[in-house]
């Protein structure tokens, strides 16, 4: 064989291979690694478009009107505010629920759940949690004329005490983590959350933890029913907006406008539309003294 | 083709390019394997994955100890982790003992996924590392002799050619020694020496002052009562809060280890871990409450 014929099948060769590379892509050489997909951070910058998903949160967080499809409350208002000072627009793309909110954000349907979320460790493996727009607080409730714990809740993990909880509600998580040894007086989770009210109420369990936005408005229709415990929250949770856990940039990007909404007293406006109860919402401490030292 | 190949050449070489060439794409793929940058699975990934969190550890009161006589782990953040663990429904694997100075590598190898032994957060480390929000605060105080009260309000006192400072190798107490206090002496020890050196240096009169966290100082001052006493400060010389380390660019495990944490933290539960260790008042600081 010639050498010419040599560096010819040499040429064919590479021209074959690097030719087939080519019109079949990388892919070819690199079959285990995915197709790189567009960030959410950079999708919302190229398009100024925030994709949200929600949920109804009523009476104050979300609210979808069913007649008209208007999306209000404490959240939609705060995201609009974000998205105003990040020159994007607000899209309410999809109603996921809070099921289906992970798995929309990780097929990049949405870009950010925007109906608030408390943060929770099981969640956390999937949401990137942005900073706080305000606390959500739960404290004991007790029947109006109960007087036992008002000096300390210690009583309460005791196989005599009976706590009112739904089940799967934050307020049997607080009853199965805190007072193991109480007993439960249960409401299924299809039923009324004011249910676990009505049960303490009526003397038919003893204590309930549960949230100032949803008593006051059974306190409303049923008066001198219910009273505090004591008069401080038992457990906080922080409310904020999320994305998914890879997208660090664009939870970053978010949190930049809130904490400029937070410290322009823009939050504290919008939350005080819609409550004037300040155990409803606890708001995000400010980040500096105040006074001198 | 008629001048440099006949037809049947032209075949066979086509027939000897075909077999070159998938040969020579083997060679490319396997080139492109061998130049691939770390294929190393990012660590967040692992733990999804395998819904196991991998934790070096190290020794240290009352943050993570051993129990000499069972074996038992426990300690702070031994507690904290297994609620981490409740928390995410992740497993707690306690993989390996690594040392202070060694968590970096060990993070950015991938032989464990987070470092739970509550590091403080340095400017020096976090070139290497990524630090979680921190739990609980360590004040780092000055120690004197009982009855001197020298450095009262008047810490700036301490830089002074006549004083000299009690100090350990490539720690705090020499870099503090080092950049605040140029012109005081020191008397130094190596990194080797038990924690209580430093301040028996202090009280054995060798040395006039130190500077160490307010657990051993604690520590040391119910052991040896009316030695030693803190100086009066303004502020802490430093406080550092104690955080989990992991490995540089694993935002992701970052982010799920601070939601687990404010978790914990919001729901009382660190406190009630605080209280079952830190015995002494005021020495471990409880990170404020974000709301108000």
């Amino acid at each position: 064989m010639k050498l010419s014929h040599i560096l010819l099948i040499v040429a064919l060769s590479f021209a074959t291979a690097f030719g087939t590379v080519f019109y079949f892509g990388a892919g070819l050489l690199n079959s285990n690694i995915p197709a790189v997909q567009e960030t959410a951070y950079n999708r919302v910058l190229r398009t100024g478009v925030l994709r949200c998903g929600y949920a109804d949160s009523p009476p104050y967080a979300l609210v979808k009107d069913p007649s008209t499809g208007k999306i209000s409350g404490i959240l939609s208002e705060v995201t609009e505010a974000i998205a105003a000072k990040l020159n994007l627009k607000v899209e309410w793309t999809e109603n996921t629920g809070w099921g289906t909110f992970i798995e929309s954000l990780r097929s990049h349907r949405t870009d950010v759940f925007c109906a608030g979320l408390w943060r929770q460790g099981e969640r956390g493996k999937y949401v990137g949690y942005g900073l706080p727009v305000y606390y959500v607080a739960n404290y004991p409730y007790v029947a109006v004329d109960d007087h036992r714990f008002d000096q300390s809740l210690s009583s309460v993990n005791s196989p005599e005490t009976r706590i009112s909880a739904m089940d799967g509600e934050q307020s049997d998580i607080i009853a199965k983590t805190h007072f193991p040894k109480a007993k439960e007086v249960s409401v299924p989770q299809m039923g009324q959350l004011t249910d676990i009210l009505v049960n303490v109420a009526t003397h038919k369990a003893d204590i309930v933890f549960a949230e100032p936005s949803y008593v006051n408005a059974y306190l409303q229709a049923n008066p001198n029913t219910l009273r505090f415990a004591q008069d401080t929250p038992f457990q906080v949770f922080p409310s904020s907006l999320g994305v998914d856990i890879h997208e660090p940039e664009l939870r970053d990007m978010l949190d930049s406008a809130l904490v400029e909404l937070h410290n322009q007293g823009v939050i504290e406006e919008i939350i005080s539309k819609y409550t004037s109860d300040p155990r409803v919402f606890l708001r995000v401490a400010k980040p500096y003294l105040s006074g001198t030292r | 083709m008629g001048t440099l190949f006949d037809k049947r050449e032209f075949l066979r070489l086509l027939g000897s390019a075909t077999v070159a060439a998938p040969t020579a794409l083997a060679v490319a793929k396997a080139e492109q394997k061998t130049n691939a940058s770390s294929p190393q699975e990012p660590a967040y990934e692992r733990v999804i994955r395998t819904n196991t969190l991998r934790c070096g550890y190290g020794f240290w009161e009352p943050g993570f100890s051993k129990d000499l006589k069972t074996g038992k782990l426990t300690g702070i953040f031994y507690d904290f982790l297994i609620a981490i663990g409740q928390h995410t429904g992740l497993k707690i694997d306690w993989v390996e003992e690594v040392g202070w100075g060694d968590y970096p590598a060990a993070l950015n190898s991938g032989r464990i996924d987070a470092m739970c032994f509550g590091a403080w957060p340095k400017a020096t480390i976090a070139k290497e590392v990524l630090f979680t929000e921190p739990t609980y605060f360590l004040p780092i105080n000055a120690y004197v002799r009982e009855g001197d009260t020298r450095f009262d309000h008047a810490i700036d006192k301490v830089n002074a050619e006549d004083i000299t400072i009690s100090v350990m190798d490539s720690e705090l107490s020499s870099e503090l020694a080092r950049t605040r206090f140029l012109k005081a002496k020191t008397l130094s020890v190596s990194q080797l020496s038990p924690a209580g050196t430093l301040l028996l240096n202090v009280s054995s009169g060798k040395a006039d002052i130190t500077f160490t966290d307010a657990w051993t100082g604690s520590a040391f001052m119910t052991a040896n009562p009316g030695q030693i006493r803190p100086v009066s400060l303004d502020r802490p010389l430093r406080l550092f809060g104690h955080t989990i380390p992991v490995a540089r660019g694993e935002h992701s495990l970052v982010s799920l280890l601070n939601t687990a944490t404010e978790e914990i933290m919001t729901s009382g539960e660190f406190e009630t871990i605080m209280l079952k260790y830190a015995k002494i008042a005021g020495v471990l600081l409880m990170q404020r409450p974000q709301y108000q």
